[in-house]
């Protein structure tokens, strides 16, 4: 109710508002050693196309409300009619400045938890560990981030479902995240995450997608993070360690950019991930090394190519190229 | 099997917008320690005054703009710092092409242009150590636009590496620039009388100099 009223004084008292209406296109493709071409939901890489609004809200003491909703329409050709179109809800937030540092989140944004709050993983081919750890990269709830002295704290309460407004079966997912404030590009931090999530068959928001399991999953994650520039070198890295459903899971993942600098629109990126579902179960793993292209052809478009090779896998090892086109301008 | 889990995660709202504070709060709270909060204002070229605004930043920098970080549609972010309702100054960053990729050199001011910090938000160099350090910087702090327009940065600061002269006049270009796109979007053009007047004297000199050479060609 405080959240509420808030965000009705700050729209009232508001001067001529920010804001921007971003368009947007995903076309995305490929090849796989195992499956053919591949670019359906096997590997859920939909083309799709949405919109991201953005709009800031201030006064003359300053800024006191943010609003961001992004949207995606996805086309899945490999579905039936009925469940080939859906809608996916990215952001879609409401922030509310209750002082300089100090700020409550109500809706679907990042938990606080790993890599995935802090890097732009901005439509990228390469992601963080957020899918094998939580299972998704953003969920419902409310947040609240402050500045405790020296660091940055954030924490979110919210339904472990991802990307549905879902509740069942008692899920819930609290996380927490204290870091080093960003300096020089450098920032390291450490994230709890403890609650039950749910796991879906299909990855959007509407229609509901189907539940995989008839139950919440217990996951109690503790997470490293660390991202610093080398030299002319980019470097991220997250390890992940925790209990899901009593079992020891855990992962690690490392990667390293390069901007050529005689033509910087050609970024290089080589990324390594690692995780197990079950640390005593060799079976239990996937390991995958990413070389990627990144080509950005203007200031809207960008081509990305890369290049998939699993050497360890919970299922069969694959090795897939992967090349997207993406727009995302004004 | 391990490539399922790749899914085209969400964007972030500024993904578009040239170079944003990477911690608009606590950079604030640490560039202005009285500050109660700020205000973000989101501003391009092309809705302000389109080509021919963007050809008259080109005159003044002296140079032209590069096509994959300076295109006129980037809105770039101002930050207005409050104290209340009382303006404190502002900050403002900018992209700006260097040896091993982009910069961003952020700039706070007082409300009368006066810089009262520079600081490099991230740079890619194998000298990136000596350009953030604190002694280099400063010499950064008191400056105007008006003494870029006169020239007197360009000629007095040194650069502080050996082999990276490249990114050091990357650094001042990219100072320039920041400091005329904040005259041109929140001061009013205030500086504008600086660069006639430097324009004029430079066109003189430049006038006499060639009269010098045609009649010692004579």
């Amino acid at each position: 109710m405080f959240l509420l009223a808030s965000v009705a004084a700050a729209v009232a008292a508001a001067e001529q508002p920010t804001e921007f209406l971003y368009k947007e296109l995903n076309v995305i493709g490929g090849y796989s050693r195992n499956n053919g071409l591949v670019g359906k939901n096997r590997y859920m890489l939909k083309n799709s196309a949405g919109f991201e609004y953005f709009r800031k809200f201030s006064d003359q003491y300053g800024d006191h409300l943010t609003l961001d909703l992004q949207v995606r329409y996805s086309y899945d050709s490999a579905e039936n009619s009925k469940e080939a179109h859906a809608v996916e809800i990215h952001n879609a937030w409401l922030e509310y400045k209750l002082g300089l540092g100090e700020s409550l989140i109500i809706g679907h944004f990042d938990p606080a938890f790993g890599l995935e709050p802090v890097v732009d993983t901005h439509s990228s081919l390469l992601q963080t560990l957020a899918m094998h750890s939580l299972g998704y990269t953003k969920d419902w709830g409310v947040g609240y981030k402050t500045l405790l002295g020296d660091f940055d704290f954030q924490i979110a309460a919210q339904l472990g479902s991802g990307m549905p407004l879902y509740y069942y079966d008692h899920s819930y997912m609290l996380t927490t995240r204290i870091a080093t404030p960003m300096q020089d590009g450098q920032q390291l931090g450490l994230s709890f995450a403890y609650g039950q999530t749910l796991t879906f068959e299909q990855e959007r928001t509407m229609p509901a997608p189907d539940l995989m399991n008839e139950y919440s999953e217990q996951k109690k994650l503790i997470s490293l993070d660390y991202q610093t520039p080398l030299g002319p070198f980019g470097f991220k890295s997250e390890i992940a360690v925790g209990d899901k459903e009593g079992d020891s899971v855990g992962g690690a993942l490392a990667e390293v950019s390069y901007t050529l600098p005689d033509n910087q629109n050609i970024t290089l990126k080589l990324q390594t991930t690692y995780w197990s579902d079950n640390l005593k179960d060799s079976r239990m793993t996937d390991g995958t090394i990413a070389p990627v292209v990144e080509y950005k052809i203007n200031n809207e478009w960008s081509f990305r190519t890369g290049y998939f090779h699993d050497f360890k896998a919970m299922a069969e090892k694959d090795r897939v190229i992967l090349l997207q086109l993406y727009y995302y301008g004004l | 099997m391990a490539l399922a889990v790749i899914i085209i995660a969400a964007a972030n709202a500024f993904g578009a917008i040239g170079c944003s504070l990477n911690d608009p709060d606590r950079d604030i709270k640490r560039l202005f320690p009285n500050a109660t909060n700020y205000k973000t204002d989101f501003i391009s070229i092309k809705d302000t005054g389109g080509q021919p605004l963007a050809d008259e930043i080109q005159q003044k920098l002296g140079d032209k703009f590069e096509p994959v970080y300076e295109t006129l549609d980037v809105p770039y972010a101002f930050y207005t710092v409050l104290k209340n309702d009382k303006l404190l100054g502002y900050v403002h960053g900018v992209n700006q092409k260097g040896r091993f990729g982009g910069m961003q050199l952020i700039i706070t001011t007082d409300p009368n242009g006066v810089i009262t910090d520079f600081y490099y938000q991230r740079i890619s160099s194998p000298e990136a150590k000596k350009f953030r350090d604190p002694a280099f910087a400063k010499q950064f702090i008191g400056l105007t636009l008006a003494d870029f327009y006169r020239h007197k940065p360009q000629a007095e600061i040194k650069d502080p590496t050996e082999k990276s002269n490249p990114d050091f006049k990357a650094t001042i270009r990219g100072i320039f620039k920041n400091l005329i796109l904040m005259d041109e979007f929140k001061m009013n053009k205030k500086f504008d009388s600086v660069y006639i007047e430097t324009k004029k004297q430079n066109d003189s000199n430049e006038v006499n100099k060639n009269e010098n050479k045609d009649s010692n060609t004579n």
